[in-house]
């Protein structure tokens, strides 16, 4: 097990590192931050010039990259050009923002996939099974983008028609607000809901076929037929033989679905104006903030595969087999 | 806490209502042994009972899920509308009316927006963009994916190993994020569809390569390939004639599914601002300039959103249905 | 008490639904297990034999309907309410199933799954039931039993896991343990072992045994009395000599003939002809006219069920039963 750790971790150095190259030259063939700059008349070719070598346009990739990477590896990221401020500052801020959110919505929408997916295999063909399913679809179909703006309209129009703000529509938290630590946190977990809900409602309708699927698989297997032959009870045998095979497979599944999970809470942000990890990119491209931008990329990776493994080492914990394997 | 498992009476009444996704009541595994293969379009004879060829059961099973012949009837329209709106619609999503921000009415069917333009002739112009751009994706993407796929699950070796590496590198990151830097290289240059497309596609192809490798990895360890190689087959004709036909059930069910995944991915995009420019429209850019009216101007945000929707939803079950249609001996993820 | 009828089963008739239609698995079998006996039932895949033990058990799922009578120790099973039948399954009936890589829980110990059978009908403490655990697995022959019963199915060889399953199934010491091809999975030397395991259970134990199979070596061994079924019903019925010696049904002969001898190296192979019939339109009248190449016009309309032939307990379903005094080697 413990070699399975390691050997993982091994493997996952180099490809975060041969990811950041990539990024690196995607992102430096990708933009030109001073492609605005050529285009305006009267600018001399010496200023031109000057500005290259500010942004070190002036070397070949390799060079550039290297050198990015020397510095990356002592924790410098460098500064970023927009916000005059060491990337790690930057992302640091940012990065708090959009964990809140991504974890928060990570751990309900697992609780809810697999309350919903596992009682709908239990009552395979009820009306709760067929309901569930529609509505699965349904979100499913949704760009995350779409229900973070229907979820905010909707909240616009409520708190319009009661009268006062029911629900937060902007940020992610109130400034300048002057409260408790714990009316900063309620402040916070307000702000919090509806971009909760969408990442929620989206996750759920696919991680909740899942587990429904995988649950009627398991309650098909033989080994519970086995159980039900030793003459336990229906909740005994759900209990101690499914439940503990069929919620197994959702690990894997939700260590995949990371980044996209990552992704919608950087669209979410954008509808609901969070100053996380979304806005942040947003911003970083825009400017074409390159430092920003590589560390971007560089902290996102590392969130994954640090998500993707820790979900390998549970996996192991929950399955004996990959254990001694 | 009641037996869901075995009823009490001898027989059950089975839950209606809700979109007959699987025929009511029924899982294949409930039946032990197998006194109950697949009989749907066996023909019995005295001699016991014949297969009829593996495409008209597969399209025999799919007509049978209600769900996608309703969706692929209504997508039909959808797209039918769409495509066609030029020839019956009045008005065109590039010309400037004299209403201003008007809401749904018998002239303008979806209304207009702050500069005059029809809604209905853009959502119909996004719609079509969204269409061919799912389309050439999911067909570009499932070429080469399988191309490769087929080659690197079949052959092994140095190749696969560097190309599995490489997707798991591309599976690390937000796929949002890596195409947005790339579109917006493309972002101020106008008709840039053709490019966004192209990006997506750069993408896509690693996922269906995966899934092929994948199968043919299984595949190629079945008893017929066996028997095939000792046959003398070559290597062609094992890929061809043997893995590719069995392959073909999960490619396309994935083409489907592509087709979805591309569409709200340059929604996406294009709801960032790093997607389609204008003269082109997108309904993600619809739906992105319209978020802002919402509660005012609802149609400039509801009505490109919604048509979006129901035509995902519809290509979603379709690619279900296609899913049950080529196994149906697993009551399998849906969606 | 050794003798007496243990298991009656009369007229069970189990259909399955599906969108196709309705599926006859077993149309109307009858059959009796005595205290003590092992019994075997032989028949190829779709026959419905394991479907008529699955309703013993009371296994069936929901989309079956189970009619008929089915009375162990005289007590009539069949429409039970599952609370009632639970008390049953697993204490007075114990089931093997085919594959024990799949029947065992992966992620639960062994010795914890065969406890867990135990604690289910008898009031007693985990250490009480997980000594019996140990106890069992030494009985069928797991060697360093205590160090076993702590390792999960995977760790087992084939062999050892459908051991640890016979164990499991009778931890509470059932009247009737039902193997549903319990060998079929397994390497032939494995298959010795599992059943030889059967052998010392049925010897110490004097459990009565119902042998699911289609491999007619493995009932030549093992068993004193074979059903033959075909189509969903009982064709024929008589001890293991009797069948073997002088089947009296078209079908039986077909498999004996079918058998390769190493006594009668040289004769062609003779299969029977045809295929099995589905089971959503089985033939009418006897179900294995089509392929009898002794059919006659009778045998496609008249009903044919397992009836007395002038042979005591040899019983057949053959209409011309009697005419059939063949005598294989």
């Amino acid at each position: 097990m413990l070699g399975y750790i390691v050997r993982r971790l091994l493997i996952s150095i180099p490809m975060l590192i041969a990811a950041t190259f990539i990024f690196f030259v995607i992102v430096v063939w990708a933009g030109n931050p001073i492609g605005a700059l050529r285009s305006q008349p009267g600018i001399s070719p010496a200023t031109i010039k000057v500005r290259e070598h500010e942004y070190g346009l002036d070397r070949p990739v390799l060079n550039r990259y290297w050198d990015w990477f020397t510095h990356a590896i002592r924790g410098d990221l460098g500064t970023s050009v927009h916000y005059h401020e060491p990337v790690t500052t930057v992302l640091g801020r940012a990065m708090g923002v959009t964990m809140r959110l991504v974890l928060v919505a990570t751990i309900i929408g697992v609780i809810l996939a697999i309350a919903i997916g596992v009682y709908a295999a239990v009552r395979q063909y009820s009306v709760f099974d067929y309901g569930s399913t529609a509505l699965a679809f349904l979100f499913f179909s949704m760009p995350v983008f779409w229900l973070a703006s229907v979820l905010s309209d909707l909240a616009v129009r409520i708190n319009r028609a009661v009268g006062h703000r029911v629900f937060f529509v902007e940020g992610e938290r109130t400034p300048n607000l002057s409260a408790s630590v714990f009316g900063h946190f309620t402040d916070r977990a307000g702000h919090l809901i509806l971009p909760a809900l969408t990442l929620v409602l989206v996750s759920v309708a696919g991680w909740s076929r899942y587990q429904r699927a995988t649950m009627l698989d398991v309650l098909h297997a033989d080994y519970v037929r086995t159980a039900r032959a030793k003459g336990l009870t229906e909740f005994q045998v759900i209990r101690r033989h499914a439940l503990r095979n069929a919620l197994i497979p959702l690990v894997t599944v939700v260590a995949l679905d990371f980044s996209a999970v990552l992704a919608g809470a950087i669209v979410t942000e954008t509808v609901f104006s969070w100053n996380g990890m979304g806005a942040l990119f947003i911003e970083a491209l825009d400017n074409y903030d390159v430092n920003l931008l590589l560390g971007w990329f560089l902290i996102a990776a590392t969130l994954v595969v640090v998500f993707n493994l820790a979900a390998d080492v549970y996996y192991g914990y929950l399955d004996p087999r990959i254990r001694s394997a | 806490m009641p037996d869901p498992f075995i009823d009490d009476r001898a027989s059950e009444t089975v839950a209606e209502a809700g979109p007959g996704m699987q025929p009511r009541g029924f899982d294949r595994r409930d039946i032990p042994g197998e006194s109950a293969f697949d009989h749907t379009a066996d023909e019995l004879t005295e001699f016991g009972v014949t297969a009829r060829s593996q495409t008209r059961l597969v399209l025999r099973r799919f007509f049978r899920h209600r769900a996608a012949m309703v969706s692929l009837v209504i997508l039909i329209l959808m797209v039918a509308a769409a495509f066609l709106a030029p020839h019956y619609y009045k008005f065109s999503y590039l010309e400037q009316t004299n209403s201003f921000s008007s809401p749904p009415s018998t002239t303008h069917w979806f209304g207009t927006d702050t500069i005059g333009i029809d809604t209905y002739a853009s959502v119909m112009q996004g719609a079509t963009k969204s269409i061919e751009i799912g389309l050439l994706v999911a067909i570009f993407s499932t070429l080469i994916g399988v191309f490769v796929g087929a080659l690197t699950g079949f052959y092994r070796g140095l190749v696969d190993a560097g190309l599995m590496r490489m997707t798991d590198l591309f599976l690390i990151m937000p796929d949002i994020a890596v195409l947005a830097v790339v579109a917006n290289r493309f972002r101020n240059q106008s008709g840039n569809w053709f490019m966004i497309a192209l990006v997506i596609t750069l993408f896509a192809w690693m996922y269906q390569a995966r899934l092929t490798r994948a199968e043919f990895l299984s595949l190629r360890e079945r008893d017929y390939v066996l028997a095939a190689r000792a046959l003398g087959a070559s290597d062609r004709r094992i890929i061809g004639r043997h893995l590719l036909p069995n392959a073909l059930g999960s490619i396309i069910v994935n083409a489907t599914l592509t087709v979805s995944a591309a569409i709200i991915t340059e929604a996406t995009l294009s709801f960032l601002g790093f997607g389609i420019t204008p003269p082109d429209i997108s309904l993600g850019k619809m739906v992105s300039d319209g978020a802002d009216t919402a509660s005012t101007r609802w149609w400039l945000f509801y009505l490109p959103g919604l048509f979006l929707i129901v035509m995902l939803l519809c290509i979603n079950f379709i690619g279900d249905g296609l899913r049950d249609a080529f196994d149906p001996t697993q009551d399998r993820l849906r969606a | 008490m050794t003798g007496e009828t243990l298991l009656e089963v009369e007229n069970l008739v189990v259909d399955f639904r599906t969108p196709d239609g309705l599926v006859h698995a077993v149309r109307g079998v009858d059959l009796t297990i005595v205290n003590g006996e092992t019994v075997g039932i032989v028949g190829e895949s779709g026959s419905g034999k394991s479907v008529t033990m699955l309703a013993v058990m009371g296994l069936l799922g929901r989309t079956a309907t189970a009619t008929g009578s089915v009375k162990l120790d005289g007590e009539e099973l069949l429409g039970l309410k599952q609370k009632e039948m639970r008390t049953h399954r697993g204490s007075r009936l114990g089931m093997v199933f085919q594959d024990p890589m799949s029947s065992l829980n992966p992620v639960h110990k062994v010795g914890v799954q065969i406890a867990e059978a135990k604690r289910a009908h008898s009031d007693v403490s985990r250490a009480e039931a997980k000594e019996e655990a140990i106890r069992l697995l030494d009985v069928v022959g797991i060697p360093d039993a205590a160090r076993r019963a702590d390792q999960y199915p995977h760790e087992f060889s084939g062999g050892m896991r459908q051991r640890a399953m016979i164990a499991m199934a009778i931890v509470n010491n059932p009247s009737l343990l039902i193997a549903d091809e319990p060998t079929t999975a397994l390497d032939v030397t494995i298959q010795a072992q599992v059943l030889e395991t059967l052998q010392r259970v049925k010897q110490e134990f004097g459990t009565s045994i119902a042998l699911i199979t289609h491999d007619l070596g493995v009932i030549a061994r093992m068993v004193d009395r074979v059903i033959v079924m075909y189509a969903g019903e009982a064709v024929e019925m008589g001890t293991v000599d009797e069948i073997f010696t002088q089947p009296r049904h078209p079908y039986t002969m077909g498999l004996l003939a079918s058998l390769p001898r190493i006594d009668r190296r040289g004769d062609k192979l003779t299969p029977i002809a045809g295929a099995p019939p589905s089971m959503l339109k089985p033939p009418s009248g006897c179900a294995f006219h089509p392929r009898c190449s002794r059919a006659q016009e009778r045998c496609s309309v008249e009903p044919a069920r397992l009836r007395d032939i002038g042979l005591g307990n040899h019983r057949s379903a053959c209409l011309f039963a009697e005419q059939l005094a063949e005598v294989t080697q």
